[in-house]
């Protein structure tokens, strides 16, 4: 059965940052500014 | 460079890059506010490449697992129209390109910041606004009352945080 969103918002890690986010995305885009 | 879209842009598509896409999933604030005036309204679109896509559950993969991106990727892909764009630009951007958006919800501060609007400016007609400020500007109601026929009555999904 398919999650729902609720559902799938709990599974998110605890104390995720926007920097954090923002790192991993522009590393994986091949920018390290 | 590539051609610009046959059509303008319109104020009923809005493209959302990859970052905004995992902040929604893994912080909430912000970009889950954005995302759900987006995902509640069936006549709003969200715009998004799949290398937009496949970016957001890389990141998603690397700071959680592969089985959330996986879930994650199965929800989204019923909430957003796909566009193609060539390789090699931004994806968010090229995205709202493609899509005739009106607006990049986006963190990236190349595009956000002040010489990032004046450099995009000058290629697409396009408002690129991390979801913060997405959120303190952007009225659905005022958007009906440009597309639609007959009064605004509010998001017509259910919230996700019931479905």
């Amino acid at each position: 059965m398919r999650m729902s969103w609720a559902e799938l918002f709990e599974q998110a890690p605890e104390d995720v940052t926007l920097d954090e986010v923002r790192a991993a995305l522009r590393a994986h885009r091949g920018r390290d500014d | 460079m590539t051609e610009q879209p046959a059509t303008g842009p319109d104020p009923r598509r809005i493209a959302v890059d990859a970052d905004v896409f995992v902040a929604d999933l893994l912080i909430d604030g912000d970009a889950r506010t954005a995302l759900d005036v987006l995902f509640g309204h069936s006549w709003l679109t969200v715009i998004a490449s799949d290398r937009v896509i496949a970016d957001a559950m890389a990141t998603i993969s690397d700071i959680a697992s592969e089985r959330l991106a996986a879930t994650w990727h199965d929800r989204v892909e019923e909430l957003h129209q796909t566009v193609d764009h060539p390789d090699g630009d931004h994806p968010g951007l090229a995205s709202a390109r493609a899509g005739s958006a009106a607006q990049l919800l986006s963190y990236d501060d190349r595009l956000t910041s002040a010489e990032g609007g004046t450099w995009i400016k000058g290629r697409v007609e396009l408002s690129v606004r991390s979801p913060k400020a997405f959120n303190l500007i952007f009225d659905p109601a005022t958007v009906w009352e440009m597309v639609g026929e007959g009064a605004y009555e509010g998001p017509d999904r259910p919230p996700r945080a019931t479905s």
